[in-house]
C-alpha cells in the first residue's frame, strides 16, 4: 500500500477515536501544509492572500490522493487540519513584522482569508482561543473548526459528536465571547476587521 | 473571577436570553443575575457583542473574492480603480489608463479560460470584429490584452466605462414604458443591432439586461447596446454537469430554431429584438407595436425582418409623427455598471452568479418541532420553488432510481450526506437543506443552500438563511420569504420573482390537515403505495374542495392505473379550480395541457405545451407531449422537430424514441426511422422489434411484420408485450387469418388476467368482439362487449363497445352506454364518441341522411389521425361516392396507421376498408379505383381463412353487377 493509502488508514482510524492514530497523522499534516502554506505565502507582494479551505482541500488532496473518501473521514481530517492550520498561520504570524497593520475585512462565515496585515490579530485571536479553551475545550475546537478549516455545522457536530443544536450554541456564544476579548487585546483595532 | 460552574452558568443565561426577543432580554438579565453584578456584567457585555455581530454578520453569504486588487497594475499601464462585478466568465474592474489618462473597464478571463486556447482563438476573433463597430449605440471594445499578476498571466479586454443602468433594472425600477419612451429607445438599440450585424457580429444573447441607458448632460439618455457575440464563445466551467445538448444562453430570449440547437444567427437576434419590444410596453398595444413585435416573433427566421431597423419602422415614423422624444426623467446613477460578457449583471452583495437553469434539489425538509402537520412546510417550499423559471427544481421522481444506483432502499430519506451524494450522481449542482425547528412560541425555518464541487464530495459555496420566528399561522409567510430568498441566491432577476411568484396560500390549500394528507400521500407515491396515495388523496380533497393540487395529483394517479373515468373528473376539479388561481402557472398549465390531450382536444393540448416549452425550455416534457399533441393534428413534420428537441433534452427518454418512431413512420420518413429504432434498438429492443413490425407491414412485409411483432410480444414489460401482443393480432386480422388472430388475442387474455390487468383485458375483449362482428356472431360479439365495460370505468371503452354494438344491432344496449356518456364532462372525446355511437345506430337503421350529419360532426371533432372509416360508410350509403373514395383511400395510402388501430380502433379494419373502397368504386362504376382497391386487398388477404373474402371472391361478386362493356 503506497503512501496514500496509509494516510486513508491512519485516518479511518483515527476517525473510530484511536489516539495514537491522530498522533501520527498531527505531525504528517502539519509539515505538509506548513510546505502549502510557505509556498503560498512566499511571494514578494505584501497583498498576498491564502484561503485556508482552499489550503486544507489541498493539503488533503496531496495526502491522500484521494477525493472521493467519505466524508466521515474527511471531517475527522479536518478536525486536526484546522489545529494544524491555526498553528501553521500563527507561526507564520509570529515570523512576519507585527508593526504592518492594515486592518482587512475578513468574515466569520466563511474561512479565514488571511493576509501579512494581520498578523497582529491573528495571535491575538490565537491567544484568546487558548484562553477560552481553559473554560470550554468544545467551543475552542468549533471556532477552530468553523473558522480555521470551514467545516460545517453538521460536520463539526459529528466530529464532536454532539448534536448540531449544541454546536450552533457553543459558535454563537464563541463569537461574542471572542468578540468581547478581542475588543479587550487589541485596543486599537475594531475587533469587527477580525471577526 | 471565572470558574467552570460560572461558565455553564453564563452559557445557560446566555442561551435563555437569546431565546427571548430583545426588549425583553435586559429585564431577564436583572433577574437572573440579581446579586451577582459580575456575572451579570458580563452576561451583558456577551448580549450586546452578539447583537452587534448578529447585525453585522446576519444572511451573509461570502464576500466575492477578486483576484485584482485595488491598485495593481497591469501591462504596466492599467491600474484597477475597484472591481465592478462577477459575470460567469470573468471579473469586471473599473481601471485607469496611465497612458491615455482616462477611465475604462476592465474585463479580466477567469485563469482556466485563459488557458483553453481554443476559448482565446474564438475570442479574438470575435474582439477583432468587434473593435470595428465605432457606432454610439455600441459598447466599445478597445482591445486585447495581457498581464502578469502574482506570476500568473491574465487575458483581459479593455472597453469603454459606462454609467447609468440597464434597460432590465429600468423595467424593474419603473415599470413598462410610454410609445415615445420606448420608440425612442427601441430606435438606438436598433441602431446599434444593425450596426454590429452589418459588421458580421452577431449578438447570440441580446435581452434588456444587456441594454444600456447612459444619462448624459441635458437629459438626453444614450442607449448602448452590450456584449456582442461575447457571450456565448467560452465553454462551461463545469463539463461534469453540462447535459449533453444544453443549451448555452438565456432560454427565455432565444428563438426557437436556437433552442432546437441551431445556431445563433441576424434572425434570431431579431427574434431577441422583439421580445425585447415587448418587455419595453405593457397592455393594449398600439397596431405599429403590435406588427413590430409579431413580425420579429416568426418561427421561421426567414419570414422576420431582415433588419432591426426594418423591423421598428412603423413605430419610428409614428413617433417621429407624435412628439419629440421627452428625455428620460428619472435615471438614478447606482454605482457605476460596466459591461459583462455573459450571465447577469450583480451587484456586490455577493450574490451568486448561478447558471441558468441550472438544477436545485430540496432535500427533505426536517422537522424537529415535534408536530406533524409542519410536514406542510416541505410540500409548500417545493412549489413556491418550483414557479421559478430560472433554475429547475430537481425532479423528486428520479430518487427511486438514484437511491437504486447507490445501492440505497428506495425510502431512504434524503438529507445530508444522502442528498448530497444523491444530487452528485444526479448531476445537481445544488442542494437546499431545511429544518423547521421551534424557536420560542413559534417555529422557524432555518435554510442552507450548498453549492457543490463536481468531482468531490466537498461542499463549495455555501449560503445560510432564517426566517424568523412564527407561529403556525405565520408559517405561509415564512415559507413565502424562505423561497424568495433562495430564488434571489440562485441569482433570479427581481422581475421573474414577481412574474411568477404567488403566495404558498393561494397554491396550496388553506387546510393544513389537507396538506397534511397530500404530504402523506406524495410518501406513500415514493414508496409505490398508489392505493395508500389514491385513499389519502380522496381524503384531502374532501377536506378541501378548492384543493386544486389535491385533485390534480389525484387525477395523475387515477390515470396511471387506468380509472380514467374518475381520473379525468379529478383533472377537470384541477382545472376548474386552477382558473381561481389556485395552481402555479406551471401546474396550471400543465393540467390544462394533460387534461386536454387525454379527452382528445389536441388544439389546446398544443397551446397548453407551447407556452410550457417556452417557458419552461429546459424540461423535455413539454416537447414531447407538445410533439405527441401535433402528430395526433397529422402535421407529423412540426411533431417530429419537437421530439427531436425532447430527446436533445434527455437523451434517455424512451418514450419520446417511441413517440418519434411513430410520428416517422406515419410521416414516412424512413432514414430518420431508422436511425431512431437504431437508438432503440439499444435502449429498448422489444419496443424497436414493435416499429419494425409496424413498418415491415406498411412495406407490405406480412412475415416481416409477423416475426418482428412475435420478438415484441415476448417482452418482459408487460405494458409492451400486451401491446405487441394486440398488434401481432391486428396484422393477422389485416391479413383474414381470423382464427390465429383470436389464439393470439386469447393469450393476450390470459397473461393480462395472470398479471392481474383487467384493463388490457377488456380491450382484447372489444378486439375479438370485432372480430365477431365480421363473421357475424352476435350473441358473443354482446358477450364481450357487456364483458369490457363492466371491468372498469373506462369512457374510451364503452365509447368503442357501444360503437360496435350499434353495428350489431343491439340499439338498446349502444343507447344505454351513449347516456352514460353523457355524464362525462364535455370534451372532443366524449362528444364525438356519442356522434359516432347516434351515427352507428342511424346507419343500421338506414336513416342514411341523419348518419352522415352525425359522423360529419364526429369527424370535425375527432383528431385527424384517427380512422374515419364511418365517413367513408355513411358516404357510400348516401351515394355520395368520391366522398366515399376520399375517406377510404387516406386509410387504404397509409398503411402506417396500423399504429392507430391497435390502441383506439380494431383488427383487420384498414383492410376492411379496402372491400367497403372496392364496394364504393363499383357502386360508383370507377374501374380504375376498384381495381387499385381490389389489388391491395388481394396483396393482404392472399390467404385468408375460410369465410372471409379472399380476392377472388371480391372480384367475381362484385364484378358480375357490372354490365359488359362498361
Amino acid at each position: 500500500m503506497g503512501p496514500t493509502g496509509e494516510i486513508t488508514q491512519l485516518l479511518l482510524r483515527a476517525a473510530r477515536g484511536d489516539r495514537a492514530a491522530e498522533d501520527v497523522l498531527f505531525p504528517i499534516v502539519y509539515g505538509e501544509m506548513r510546505k502549502l502554506a510557505a509556498y503560498l505565502l512566499r511571494s514578494e507582494r505584501p497583498d498576498h492572500t491564502l484561503q485556508a479551505t482552499a489550503l486544507v482541500h489541498e493539503t488533503y488532496l496531496r495526502l491522500t490522493g484521494e477525493e472521493g473518501i467519505a466524508w466521515q473521514n474527511r471531517s475527522h481530517f479536518f478536525a486536526i487540519a484546522a489545529r494544524t492550520m491555526r498553528r501553521v498561520l500563527v507561526d507564520h504570524a509570529r515570523g512576519m513584522n507585527a508593526s504592518k497593520r492594515r486592518s482587512v475585512r475578513v468574515s466569520l462565515e466563511s474561512a479565514l482569508v488571511y493576509s501579512d496585515e494581520q498578523s497582529g490579530e491573528v495571535i491575538a485571536l490565537d491567544e484568546a482561543l487558548t484562553r477560552l479553551a481553559v473554560w470550554d475545550a468544545r467551543q475552542c475546537q468549533v471556532v477552530e473548526m468553523r473558522f480555521f478549516a470551514g467545516l460545517t455545522e453538521e460536520e463539526i457536530a459529528h466530529v464532536l459528536g454532539v448534536s448540531v443544536r449544541t454546536v450552533k450554541r457553543d459558535w454563537t456564544m464563541a463569537k461574542a465571547w471572542l468578540y468581547k476579548e478581542l475588543s479587550h487585546s487589541l485596543s486599537d483595532c475594531d475587533p469587527k476587521t477580525v471577526l | 473571577m471565572m470558574s467552570a460552574e460560572r461558565w455553564d452558568r453564563l452559557k445557560d443565561l446566555f442561551e435563555a436570553a437569546l431565546a427571548l426577543l430583545a426588549p425583553q432580554r435586559a429585564s431577564f438579565i436583572e433577574e437572573a443575575c440579581r446579586g451577582d453584578p459580575e456575572l451579570k456584567a458580563e452576561l451583558q457585555e456577551l448580549v450586546a457583542n452578539h447583537e452587534a455581530l448578529g447585525r453585522f454578520l446576519s444572511g451573509s453569504s461570502p464576500g466575492p473574492d477578486y483576484t485584482l486588487p485595488a491598485g495593481a497594475t497591469l501591462g504596466k499601464r492599467f491600474r484597477v480603480v475597484r472591481p465592478l462585478g462577477k459575470g460567469g466568465m470573468g471579473e469586471v474592474y473599473e481601471a485607469f489608463d496611465q497612458e491615455l489618462q482616462e477611465l475604462l473597464a476592465l474585463k479580466i478571463l477567469r485563469p482556466e479560460l485563459a488557458l483553453n486556447s481554443e476559448s482565446v482563438t474564438r475570442l479574438i476573433q470575435e474582439i477583432q470584429l468587434a473593435r470595428k463597430v465605432t457606432h454610439r449605440n455600441v459598447c466599445r471594445v478597445f482591445d486585447l490584452n495581457r498581464g502578469t499578476h502574482e506570476g500568473r498571466s491574465i487575458v483581459f479586454i479593455t472597453m469603454e466605462l459606462l454609467a447609468g443602468e440597464t434597460l432590465a433594472e429600468r423595467l424593474r425600477r419603473d415599470g413598462p414604458l410610454d410609445a415615445v419612451t420606448a420608440a425612442e429607445i427601441a430606435t438606438q438599440i436598433a441602431a446599434g443591432i444593425d450596426a454590429a450585424h452589418a459588421a458580421g457580429i452577431i449578438h447570440r444573447d441580446f435581452k434588456s439586461a444587456n441594454v444600456m441607458l447612459v444619462r448624459l448632460e441635458g437629459n438626453t439618455t444614450r442607449v448602448v447596446v452590450m456584449d456582442f457575440g461575447l457571450a456565448r464563445n467560452v465553454a462551461c466551467n463545469r463539463p461534469a454537469l453540462t447535459a449533453p445538448g444544453m443549451i448555452a444562453g438565456t432560454p427565455a430570449y432565444m428563438a426557437p430554431e436556437q433552442l432546437a440547437g441551431e445556431a445563433a444567427s441576424r434572425a434570431s437576434d431579431i427574434y431577441a429584438f422583439g421580445l425585447v419590444l415587448a418587455e419595453m410596453r405593457a397592455g393594449e398595444l398600439e397596431p405599429e407595436w403590435k406588427t413590430a413585435v409579431t413580425r420579429c416573433l416568426e418561427r421561421q427566421p426567414s419570414k422576420r425582418p431582415l433588419s432591426a431597423g426594418a423591423a421598428i419602422g412603423p413605430i419610428s415614423r409614428r413617433a417621429g409623427e407624435d412628439s419629440r422624444w421627452i428625455a428620460v426623467a428619472c435615471l438614478i446613477a447606482l454605482a457605476v455598471i460596466v459591461a459583462l460578457f455573459a450571465g447577469t449583471l450583480r451587484f456586490l452583495k455577493g450574490r451568486s452568479t448561478v447558471h441558468e437553469g441550472a438544477q436545485l434539489m430540496l432535500a427533505d425538509v426536517v422537522n424537529s418541532t415535534g408536530d406533524p402537520q409542519i410536514a406542510g412546510v416541505g410540500v409548500e417550499l417545493r412549489r413556491e420553488l418550483a414557479q421559478s423559471a430560472y433554475f429547475n427544481l430537481w425532479d423528486d421522481d428520479r430518487r427511486r432510481a438514484v437511491l437504486q444506483q447507490m445501492g440505497r432502499p428506495a425510502d431512504t430519506a434524503l438529507s445530508g450526506e444522502v442528498a448530497r451524494e444523491t444530487a452528485l450522481r444526479d448531476g445537481v449542482p445544488y442542494v437546499l437543506f431545511g429544518t423547521v425547528a421551534p424557536l420560542g412560541d413559534g417555529f422557524a425555518i432555518d435554510l442552507r443552500l450548498e453549492e457543490l464541487e463536481p468531482h468531490s464530495i466537498f461542499s463549495g459555496r455555501h449560503w445560510v438563511f432564517s426566517t424568523p420566528a412564527g407561529t403556525r399561522a405565520a408559517m405561509h409567510d415564512a415559507v413565502h420569504d424562505a423561497s424568495r430568498w433562495v430564488r434571489s441566491t440562485m441569482g433570479e432577476s427581481s422581475k421573474d420573482l414577481i412574474a411568477s411568484d404567488r403566495p404558498p396560500q393561494d397554491i396550496t390549500t388553506t387546510s393544513w390537515e389537507a396538506l397534511t394528507l397530500y404530504a402523506e400521500a406524495e410518501q406513500a407515491r415514493t414508496r409505490n403505495s398508489q392505493d395508500e396515495a389514491v385513499t389519502l388523496l380522496r381524503r384531502s380533497v374532501a377536506l378541501d374542495s378548492h384543493f386544486a393540487l389535491g385533485y390534480m395529483r389525484l387525477g395523475d394517479l387515477l390515470l396511471t392505473m387506468h380509472q380514467q373515468g374518475e381520473g379525468i373528473r379529478a383533472w377537470e376539479a384541477a382545472v376548474a379550480e386552477a382558473s381561481r388561481l389556485s395552481l402555479t402557472r406551471r401546474e396550471e398549465l400543465r393540467i390544462r395541457g394533460l387534461f386536454a390531450s387525454e379527452v382528445q382536444d389536441y388544439t389546446n393540448a398544443e397551446i397548453a405545451f407551447s407556452q410550457l416549452e417556452r417557458e419552461y425550455p429546459r424540461d423535455f416534457l413539454w416537447s414531447f407531449y407538445l410533439g405527441d399533441a401535433l402528430r395526433w393534428q397529422g402535421r407529423f413534420a412540426e411533431a417530429a422537430q419537437r421530439l427531436d428537441s425532447a430527446l436533445r433534452k434527455n437523451p434517455a427518454s424512451v418514450a419520446t424514441m417511441s413517440n418519434l418512431a411513430s410520428t416517422l413512420l406515419l410521416g414516412n420518413r424512413l432514414d430518420e426511422l431508422n436511425r431512431i429504432l437504431q437508438s432503440l434498438a439499444s435502449s429498448a429492443p422489444d419496443l424497436a422489434a414493435y416499429y419494425l413490425g409496424l413498418r415491415a407491414f406498411a412495406n407490405e412485409d406480412y412475415p416481416g411484420a409477423i416475426a418482428a411483432l412475435q420478438t415484441a410480444a415476448a417482452s418482459k414489460n408487460p405494458d409492451r408485450s400486451n401491446r405487441a401482443n394486440t398488434g401481432l393480432a391486428c396484422v393477422l386480422a389485416e391479413l383474414g387469418r381470423y382464427s390465429e388472430a383470436r389464439q393470439v388475442l386469447e393469450e393476450g387474455i390470459r397473461a393480462a388476467t395472470a398479471a392481474a390487468r383487467p384493463g388490457a383485458r377488456a380491450d382484447k375483449l372489444l378486439m375479438m368482439a370485432y372480430l365477431d362482428l365480421r363473421q357475424n356472431r352476435r350473441a358473443d360479439l354482446r358477450g364481450r362487449c357487456l364483458e369490457a365495460v363492466g371491468v372498469e370505468d373506462s369512457p374510451q371503452r364503452t365509447a368503442r363497445s357501444a360503437i360496435l354494438l350499434a353495428r350489431a344491432g343491439y340499439f338498446d344496449d349502444a343507447r344505454k352506454f351513449s347516456q352514460a356518456l353523457t355524464q362525462f364532462p364535455v370534451c372532443p372525446l366524449i362528444t364525438s364518441a356519442i356522434q359516432r355511437i347516434n351515427g352507428e345506430l342511424d346507419l343500421r337503421q338506414a336513416h342514411i341522411a341523419s348518419a352522415v350529419k352525425f359522423f360529419e360532426a364526429a369527424n370535425r371533432v375527432e383528431p385527424r389521425v384517427r380512422l374515419k372509416d364511418y365517413l367513408g360508410r355513411a358516404y357510400t350509403a348516401s351515394g355520395n361516392y368520391a366522398g366515399g373514395i376520399a375517406a377510404f383511400s387516406r386509410i387504404a395510402n397509409t398503411p402506417a396507421l396500423l399504429w392507430e388501430t391497435v390502441d383506439f380502433d380494431y383488427p383487420g379494419i384498414l383492410t376492411d376498408s379496402l372491400l367497403d373502397m372496392a364496394q364504393c368504386a363499383e357502386s360508383a362504376h370507377d374501374r380504375a379505383g376498384f381495381a387499385r382497391a381490389l389489388e391491395l386487398y388481394a396483396r393482404r388477404r392472399s390467404a385468408p381463412d375460410d369465410g372471409i373474402p379472399g380476392a377472388a371472391d371480391v372480384r367475381r361478386r362484385l364484378s358480375n353487377s357490372w354490365a359488359p362493356g362498361n
